[in-house]
């Protein structure tokens, strides 16, 4: 899916670790790794979840990308 | 008479159809040959050759019975093992984010899990295959016992130690790794020994590993219903050679019923109720 994101940005910038991110989202430290990476496209609650942890919008954290 | 107009989508699937039907009849008449070979030779081999297949199949079988299962448990127990122990060291050492070690210790855990599911299945297996030879056959029970009776009861506890090394060490290995993944993944939860441990695990999986398990079982019950229909073969050419009964046709056919019922259902309840989908 094309959906580019910042999440390790932001995260970054929240100073925690995927693993802590994991828990503040009720998700797995892998499904964060796996976002972070663009291998998964999270749920819509799921991003609004991510977007609220870090304190900006959803369009900040996720940009979706038409394909060529 | 006025000539009914096809919406565009009509069209689009007669263009459709149109487009698969030559591979789909071309199946069918391959599938009506195998059909018509498979029915001959079985005529044929029944005729002929029944007599040496089943003897062959019998000897096999008594070997292979008693001491097949520990073979084969055995070898998955030592892999298991091995992974088991590799995956342990990695974890203890592992910074909790590099990913490649992660990946690594999860495929372990997989691999294990899977060989856990075999051992139980092989015990199962090969407590079926001795006890068919030890026990199956009036004839053969009664040639057995007047040989030795020591050695056919010594049978018999082989047979069922097989089941019991096999059940217990599927068991073992399942706790093992199971406690692995939690460990690795604390927010999951649930203890192999639980009856509702497989609800409680899902139930702790997030959105992404929900995802996984669901195309997986998509992917198994598709395998499965694949299998059903060629098992359905084997045991008609079984009807037919070796006349081992409808019993066991009618069993593959349940199964597949089962299956197949069962997807149909759901998918029928979870359109009534979509909101369940996501639980």
């Amino acid at each position: 899916m094309p959906l580019k994101n910042s999440l390790k940005e932001y995260r970054a910038k929240l100073g925690v670790n995927q693993q802590e991110m994991g828990a503040l989202a009720g998700v797995s430290r892998q499904t964060i790794s796996q976002i972070e990476r663009g291998d998964y496209s999270p749920s819509v609650t799921l991003a609004l979840k991510l977007a609220k942890l870090c304190g900006v919008s959803v369009e900040d954290i996720f940009q979706y990308e038409e394909d060529e | 008479m006025k000539n009914k107009e096809f919406t565009p989508k009509q069209q689009e699937n007669k263009k459709e159809d149109r487009k698969a039907l030559k591979g789909f009849w071309l199946l069918m008449l391959g599938g009506f040959l195998v059909g018509i070979l498979v029915g001959f030779l079985s005529v044929f081999l029944k005729d002929v050759w029944r007599a040496e297949l089943l003897n062959g199949l019998t000897k096999a079988g008594s070997i292979v019975g008693i001491y097949g299962g520990y073979v084969v448990i055995t070898v998955l127990l030592v892999i298991s093992i091995i992974m088991y122990k590799k995956s342990r060291r990695e974890f203890a050492d592992w910074d909790g984010e590099d990913e490649e070690v992660y990946n690594r210790m999860d495929t372990r855990v997989s691999y294990v899990s899977w060989f856990s599911q075999l051992m139980m299945i092989a015990s199962y297996l090969f407590l079926a295959t001795g006890a068919y030879v030890n026990l199956g056959d009036k004839e053969r029970t009664k040639a057995l016992l007047d040989a030795s009776f020591s050695g056919w009861v010594v049978s018999i506890i082989l047979v069922l130690g097989s089941m019991i090394y096999g059940l217990v060490a599927s068991v073992i290995m399942q706790q093992k790794m199971v406690n692995l993944a939690k460990e690795m993944n604390p927010e999951k939860h649930g203890s192999i020994y639980d009856m509702k441990f497989n609800k409680k695990w899902l139930e702790s999986c997030d959105e992404a590993e929900k995802f996984i398990t669901y195309k997986s079982s998509y992917m198994a019950m598709q395998a499965g219903n694949y299998t059903c229909m060629l098992l359905w073969m084997v045991c008609l050419i079984g009807m037919l050679i070796f006349e081992i009964g409808i019993l066991p046709l009618c069993m593959v056919l349940i199964v597949w019923l089962v299956q197949t019922s069962t997807y149909a259902l759901r998918v029928i309840y979870f359109a009534k109720h979509p909101s369940e989908v996501m639980k």
